[in-house]
C-alpha cells in the first residue's frame, strides 16, 4: 500500500482552506493546513510536504516572502514544488518569478485544481491557465 | 594780455579812468579792484550780482568781504582768500576755487583770478580780481556724484527705508541749515512711510501719527497763516522754522509723497535748496518706485509660484484619485475573489459529494454554514460598495424619524448575531431622542460591533454605552482588541484605509465600513471618532448624534 502523498495548504481564508482540505482529503492525499506563512514554514521544516498550495496574500508574511524563506531552508524543503492559488492578477507572472510550477486563479475549478496537483506531484510540467 | 593792459591802465590812472571802468563794467564776470592793502577801489555790476550786496568802497576788503569757505566746506579766513594771497605773495593766481556765502545764506562757488598790479617802478599798488561763478557746474557735478551714489544704493536692493534715509542725509551734506524728510503716501492718503534721519525720533513719531499724508504738501512756509496748525506746532517745537515740500512725481503722474526741506531759519529756500529738494524728490521717487516694482515682481512671482503649486497639487490630487480608483478596483476584486472562491468551491464540493454519495449530514451542515456566512459577507461587501458609490454621487437619502437612541441600540443588541458575542450594554441613555434614519444608525452601530468582534482576536469583551453630552447623544463601543496607532486615527476613516496591524494580522475587510459609518454620521449632523491607547490596547468608537431639536436644524 502506497503512503498517501503529502500536501501543505497555506491559505488564510478559512472557507477556501476548507474547500481545498476536503477536496484533497477526499482524493486520498494527506493534507496539512497553515493559516499563515510562519506556521507553514515550521510545518515544512518539521517534515517537508511533497507539494505546497500557496496563497500569495497572507497575513504578516506575504506568499513571496514565504517562498524566499522556504528556498533559504535548503535541502529537501527548498525543493518542494509550489502551486500558487491566488485572487490577485498576475499569478502566472508571480509563478515564473518565484519558481512555482503552476498558478491557479480564484475562483478555481476543482477538477482543474486536482489535475494541476497530480501533474505537479508527477513532476510533469502541468498546463497553466 | 588783458591783465597787462589793465595793469597799464590802472597804473596810469588807477581810479578815474572812465574807459577802464566802462570796460570792466561791461564784462559778464565779477571784477573788482583793490589798493595794495586790499581795500576795494572799484567793482562791476556782475560782482554785485555774485555777492548779493553792494560793497562799500574803501572799507570792504578782499573778496568783497563775503563769508568764505574752502571747497571742502570749512571756513576760509579772509587773509587766506585768493586776492589776499595774491597781494601778500605778489603773484598771480589762476582759478582758485572757493565758496562764498551771500547775506541771504545762498552760496556761490567761484573761481578767482586775482592779479597784483604794479606801478612803472614795479611797486605793488593794488590788484584786480575776476571771480567766475562756477556754482552751476559745481552743483551739477555734486548732484551727479550724489545721484550716482544714491542710485547705486537703490539698485543694490537696499531696503527702501535705508535708501530714503540716504537721500535725506544728502541734504545737510550739501547745504547748511536744512534737514530733509520723505513722506510716502498710500493710495488712501494714509502715511506709508515717514523717513527723516536728521530729525529727532520724537518728531518722526509724532509726524507719523498727527500729520495727514496730504497736509505736508501744502506746508510751504510755517510763518504763513495757511500752515496746518498740527504741522506748525510740531515743527516749531523741534526748531524747524520753514518747511518746503516738493511733491514726488510718480511715473504714472500722480504724486505719491513729498520730499520736505526743513529749514532752521524762517526764510525762503535758496535756489540751491530748491534744486536739492527737486533732486531729493526725484531720487526718492525712484527709490519708492523701484521698491514697488520689486514688491510687484515679488508678488507676481509669488502668485506664479502659488499658481504652479496649485497646478501641481491639482495634478497630484488627480493622480491620487486615479490611483485610489485603481487601488479600489484591485482591492475590491481581490477581496471579492476569496468569498466567491469559497462559494464556488463549496458548491462544487457539494456536487461531488452528491455524485459520489459522500454527502453526509455533518458535511452538508458544514457546507451550508460556509455558504450562509460567505454569502452574507459577500452581500455586506456589495452593500458597502453600493453605499460608497451612492454617497460619492450624493444619492443616499436619509429617512429620518424621531427615535429613542437607547431603545434603538438595545433592540439591535438583542438581535442575531450579537447576543452570541456577550456584548454588555453598560449605560442605556434614557430618553435621549434624535431625528435619525434608524436603518442607517443600526448600520453604523452594527459596523462598530462587527469591527469590535473582528479586531478582538483573543475573545471580545465589548461594552456599549449610550449617554447624553450637552446637545448630543453619544453611542460608544469599546473593545479590548488590537487597537491602532495614534497617527492612524484619521487614516482608518479613509476609503480602504485600514490600520497597519489590521492588515498585518490578515483580518479581512474592504476598509469601507468606518468611512461609510462616519459619512452617515455626518449626514445626520453628527460625527464618528475613534480613539485607542495604542496597538493591542483596545479601541473606543464614539458615534455622536444631535439630540432632537438640534437635529431638526441640520439639513439632511
Amino acid at each position: 500500500m502506497h503512503e498517501p502523498r503529502r500536501i501543505l495548504v497555506v491559505e488564510d481564508e478559512p472557507a477556501v482552506a476548507m474547500v481545498l482540505f476536503d477536496l484533497l482529503h477526499d482524493e486520498g492525499y494527506a493534507v496539512a493546513h497553515a493559516a499563515d506563512g510562519a506556521t507553514g514554514l515550521r510545518m515544512v521544516g518539521d517534515r517537508p510536504a511533497e507539494l505546497i498550495l500557496l496563497d500569495l496574500t497572507l497575513p504578516r508574511m506575504t506568499g513571496e516572502e514565504f517562498v524566499r524563506r522556504l528556498r533559504a531552508l535548503g535541502g529537501e524543503a527548498a525543493a518542494v514544488p509550489i502551486v500558487l492559488v491566488t485572487g490577485a492578477h498576475g499569478g502566472v507572472d508571480a509563478a515564473g518569478r518565484l519558481g512555482a510550477v503552476a498558478a491557479l486563479r480564484k475562483p478555481f475549478n476543482l477538477d482543474e485544481l486536482l489535475a494541476t496537483v497530480r501533474a505537479a506531484l508527477d513532476g510533469v510540467a502541468p498546463r497553466q491557465r | 594780455m588783458l591783465e597787462e593792459h589793465l595793469s597799464a591802465l590802472v597804473v596810469s590812472e588807477p581810479t578815474s579812468d572812465a574807459a577802464f571802468r566802462s570796460m570792466i563794467d561791461a564784462l559778464p564776470a565779477a571784477i573788482y579792484t583793490t589798493d595794495a592793502e586790499g581795500r576795494l577801489t572799484h567793482f562791476n555790476p556782475a560782482a554785485v550780482k555774485l555777492s548779493g550786496r553792494v560793497p562799500a568802497l574803501a572799507t570792504d576788503r578782499w573778496c568783497v568781504s563775503l563769508r568764505l569757505y574752502w571747497p571742502d566746506g570749512t571756513p576760509m579766513p579772509h587773509d587766506q582768500c585768493p586776492m589776499a594771497t595774491a597781494l601778500k605773495e605778489d603773484r598771480r593766481i589762476r582759478g582758485a576755487e572757493a565758496i562764498a556765502e551771500r547775506p541771504d545764506g545762498g552760496r556761490v562757488w567761484f573761481a578767482a583770478y586775482p592779479t597784483p598790479l604794479h606801478d612803472r617802478n614795479g611797486k605793488l599798488i593794488g590788484g584786480i580780481n575776476m571771480l567766475v561763478d562756477i556754482t552751476e557746474p559745481k552743483h551739477t557735478e555734486l548732484l551727479l556724484r550724489e545721484q550716482s551714489r544714491l542710485l547705486e544704493l537703490i539698485a543694490s536692493g537696499a531696503p527702501l527705508e535705508a535708501c530714503l534715509a540716504a537721500v535725506c542725509a544728502a541734504v545737510p551734506e550739501l547745504t547748511t541749515g536744512a534737514r530733509a524728510a520723505v513722506l510716502v503716501r498710500n493710495g488712501d492718503d494714509s502715511i506709508a512711510r515717514f523717513v527723516a534721519p536728521d530729525l529727532p525720533e520724537a518728531f518722526r513719531e509724532r509726524a507719523r501719527s498727527t500729520i495727514s499724508a496730504t497736509a505736508a504738501i501744502w506746508c510751504r512756509d510755517l510763518d504763513c497763516a495757511d500752515a496746518p496748525p498740527a504741522w506748525r506746532d510740531l515743527c516749531t517745537e523741534h526748531g524747524i522754522k520753514a518747511c518746503y515740500a516738493m511733491p514726488m512725481p510718480g511715473t504714472a503722474g500722480e504724486p505719491f509723497g513729498s520730499f520736505m526741506m526743513c529749514l532752521d531759519d524762517a526764510r525762503e529756500p535758496t535756489d540751491w535748496e530748491l534744486r536739492l529738494a527737486e533732486f531729493g524728490a526725484h531720487v526718492a521717487s525712484i527709490a519708492v518706485e523701484r521698491d514697488r516694482a520689486t514688491a510687484a515682481l515679488r508678488d507676481s512671482k509669488e502668485r506664479l509660484r502659488l499658481a504652479l503649486a496649485d497646478q501641481v497639487r491639482a495634478r497630484t490630487e488627480a493622480e491620487a484619485a486615479a490611483h485610489a480608483r485603481e487601488e479600489f478596483l484591485s482591492i475590491a476584486s481581490h477581496e471579492l475573489r476569496n468569498p466567491i472562491a469559497a462559494l464556488h468551491g463549496t458548491t462544487q464540493l457539494m456536487r461531488r459529494g452528491l455524485d459520489r454519495g459522500r454527502l453526509d449530514p455533518d458535511r452538508l451542515d458544514r457546507y451550508a454554514s460556509v455558504l450562509e456566512s460567505t454569502s452574507a459577507r459577500l452581500a455586506r461587501m456589495t452593500d458597502d460598495l453600493l453605499d460608497v458609490s451612492r454617497l460619492q454621487h450624493g444619492r443616499l437619502p436619509l429617512r429620518r424619524q424621531r427615535r429613542e437612541i437607547g431603545v434603538l441600540v438595545r433592540d439591535l443588541l438583542a438581535r442575531d448575531p450579537w447576543p452570541r458575542h456577550g456584548i454588555a450594554l453598560v449605560e442605556g441613555g434614557p430618553h435621549a431622542s434624535a431625528e435619525v434614519d434608524p436603518d442607517r444608525i443600526e448600520q453604523i452601530v452594527a459596523n462598530l460591533l462587527d469591527n469590535a468582534v473582528k479586531y478582538s482576536p483573543h475573545g471580545p469583551r465589548i461594552e456599549v454605552a449610550v449617554a447624553t453630552e450637552e446637545a448630543w447623544v453619544v453611542i460608544s463601543v469599546r473593545d479590548e482588541g488590537i487597537g491602532f496607532r495614534e497617527r492612524e486615527t484619521e487614516e482608518i476613516f479613509t476609503p480602504f484605509g485600514r490600520s497597519r496591524n489590521a492588515t498585518h494580522d490578515g483580518i479581512p475587510g474592504l476598509g469601507l465600513g468606518l468611512y461609510l459609518s462616519r459619512e452617515l454620521a455626518r449626514r445626520h449632523g453628527g460625527d464618528l471618532v475613534a480613539s485607542s491607547p495604542g496597538p493591542g490596547r483596545g479601541t473606543t468608537m464614539s458615534l455622536r448624534l444631535p439630540l432632537t431639536g438640534d437635529a431638526a436644524r441640520v439639513d439632511a
